[in-house]
């Protein structure tokens, strides 16, 4: 059931990775109803040199998000939260997005990937730390780490329930090695 | 190579057996935890640290809790203290994950991901299971110590029949003694006989007198033999009336027992008048044998010094110990009349 599922998830992989190369991706989200938050300042267009990411508001907790690079458009769910003392954000893709729909149909399962954020100048920057794949994919290698994954053609599929993620995510939340060092930093450009 | 008694005292050993625990524990769990298709040293590793709360806690409530609280049946403070205890040992475990696998392992990454009620499970479970280690072994302690009671028990009646039976012959010995003596100031003939039956009576009391059981037939004859004796002593030996059923020779009974009966008869009995009788009657229903003795008493007659009575104390002694539930004795002592009716249950 397991591998059926992770077969699944594998085109999946592919289509999240064009958003942050070398992200961490887990079939569980990150949060549970009670860790949601909903910043209204969040709403607006995010850019840097290469993405520019458009937020929506779709309900007290859930955000529309359009994340284009290039050309290639990705319609994706953006949820925000709050685990000890840093903000979070959760995406997955939009089960709703026609193009994807398309494209993979009943073969897609929704697979979430996480960034912790700061906001700077209050609230028109943001920097998203993605987890180290690299670290994470070393320590899963060397057998140093204890959280529940996959791996399917060299790459991590985290299968650790939202409980267990919490827990990883609030111990080594300031462990270096466990986030992107370079973070990508988004300017916002327009506010709703 | 160790031998099998010496493998059995080892087994026996607290800190042995606790080994043995924690090392099962360690393979199941270890088993349990691992995540992946073969144990790798981080599963070891997982495994080490997980048993540290658990070893705290079971260690804690066997070697103090238990024999300080619940073996003496402060079951309150017992289950208070056992409360705390679990609290300390969840709260160990979320710390040794938190913090201390850091400090110890600084190169593995350790998450506590059981919730409170999982760990609660591991330390009841774990904690339950030892607690009826020790109770079975409480128990297995308790029944050695009723069964070594039991067998010291046994040993102190086998002295003391020993002691009560070797009380005997002195007794009948100075009796006999006095008699012979008695005889040889008269220079009488008889003396020569009384000597050759006294030296037969003697001969099976001492050859029979460490026995447990003699049969019946054997003791009967030397009833029979030992009234005999008496009768070749006194004046009137037709007012003696023995009457003995026949005996089959399967039955057993303890030696020198009938005899302190039938002894007591010509020691306090009177015969000097003409209505005067000793009667002594041996019957035998399938196993039960019933002794009935009943000789003439003289009221004038002083009552039976301490010497003399040490031999009916003794054989009540020797009943009881010996046909606890199994015999029934009752002495009517009227003013003229002494009677002894004694039923015993045979083997």
């Amino acid at each position: 059931m397991k591998t059926k599922r992770l077969l699944r998830g594998i085109p999946m992989l592919g289509l999240v990775a064009v958003i942050v190369t070398g992200c961490i991706t887990s079939v569980h989200p990150l949060f549970t109803d009670k860790e949601l938050i909903f910043r209204p300042e969040l709403i607006g267009t995010w850019q840097n040199d290469n993405e520019t990411m458009v937020f929506r508001g779709i309900d007290s907790t859930h955000y529309s998000v359009l994340y284009v690079e290039k050309t290639d458009t990705t319609e994706l769910i953006g949820r925000l939260g709050k685990l000890g003392d840093h903000y979070y954000l959760d995406m997955t893709i939009d089960p709703h997005d026609q193009k994807v729909n398309d494209l993979l149909g009943t073969y897609i399962f929704p697979v979430h990937i996480f960034f912790k954020v700061s906001f700077e100048n209050g609230q028109l920057n943001m920097n998203a730390f993605a987890f180290s794949s690299d670290w994470l994919e070393k320590l899963i290698q060397e057998r140093r780490i204890r959280i529940k994954h996959e791996v399917e053609n060299d790459q991590v599929l985290l299968t650790a329930s939202t409980e267990e993620l919490q827990k990883f995510v609030i111990k080594y939340a300031d462990e270096p090695k466990a986030f992107d060092s370079d973070p990508s930093s988004y300017k916002r450009i327009t506010a709703p | 190579m160790t031998k099998p008694n010496e493998a059995s005292a080892l087994l026996q050993n607290r800190g042995v057996q606790y080994a043995i625990f924690w090392l099962v524990s360690f393979l199941f769990l270890v088993n349990y935890f691992t995540q992946g298709y073969d144990i790798g040293l981080i599963d070891i590793v997982y495994t080490l640290l997980f048993h540290i709360s658990l070893v705290f806690a079971v260690s804690i409530n066997s070697f103090y809790l238990l024999p300080n609280y619940l073996a003496h049946e402060k079951y309150y403070k017992y289950s208070i203290l056992l409360s705390g205890l679990i609290i300390i040992s969840m709260w160990l475990n979320i710390f040794t994950f938190q913090y201390l696998s850091d400090w110890i392992f600084p190169g593995y990454y350790f998450v506590s991901y059981y919730e409170w009620w999982e760990l609660l499970e591991f330390l009841i479970i774990y904690v339950g299971l030892t607690s009826m280690l020790e109770f079975s072994k409480s128990w297995f302690r308790e029944m050695q110590v009723r069964r070594e009671m039991a067998e010291l028990e046994q040993e102190r009646v086998q002295t003391e029949l020993k002691a009560l039976r070797s009380q005997i012959n002195p007794h009948f010995l100075f009796n006999s003694l006095n008699h012979i003596y008695a005889l040889s100031v008269r220079q009488s003939v008889q003396t020569s006989k009384a000597v050759l039956q006294l030296s037969e009576l003697l001969r099976y009391a001492i050859d029979h007198m460490d026995r447990d059981r003699v049969p019946l037939r054997k003791e009967l004859e030397y009833v029979t033999q030992f009234i005999e004796w008496h009768k070749a002593r006194i004046d009137h030996p037709e007012r003696i009336a023995f009457t003995c059923a026949e005996t089959p020779d399967k039955l057993q009974i303890a030696p020198l027992l009938l005899v302190v009966f039938v002894e007591n008869c010509f020691k306090h009995g009177r015969l000097s008048r003409i209505d005067d009788r000793i009667i002594i009657s041996v019957s035998l229903t399938d196993s039960t044998l019933k002794l009935i003795t009943e000789n003439s008493t003289d009221p004038d007659r002083e009552l039976p010094n301490e010497s003399t009575g040490l031999g009916l104390e003794n054989v009540r002694r020797r009943l009881n110990l010996l046909y606890d539930e199994r015999h029934h004795l009752d002495i009517q002592n009227t003013i003229n009349r002494y009677r002894v009716s004694l039923t015993i249950e045979l083997e």
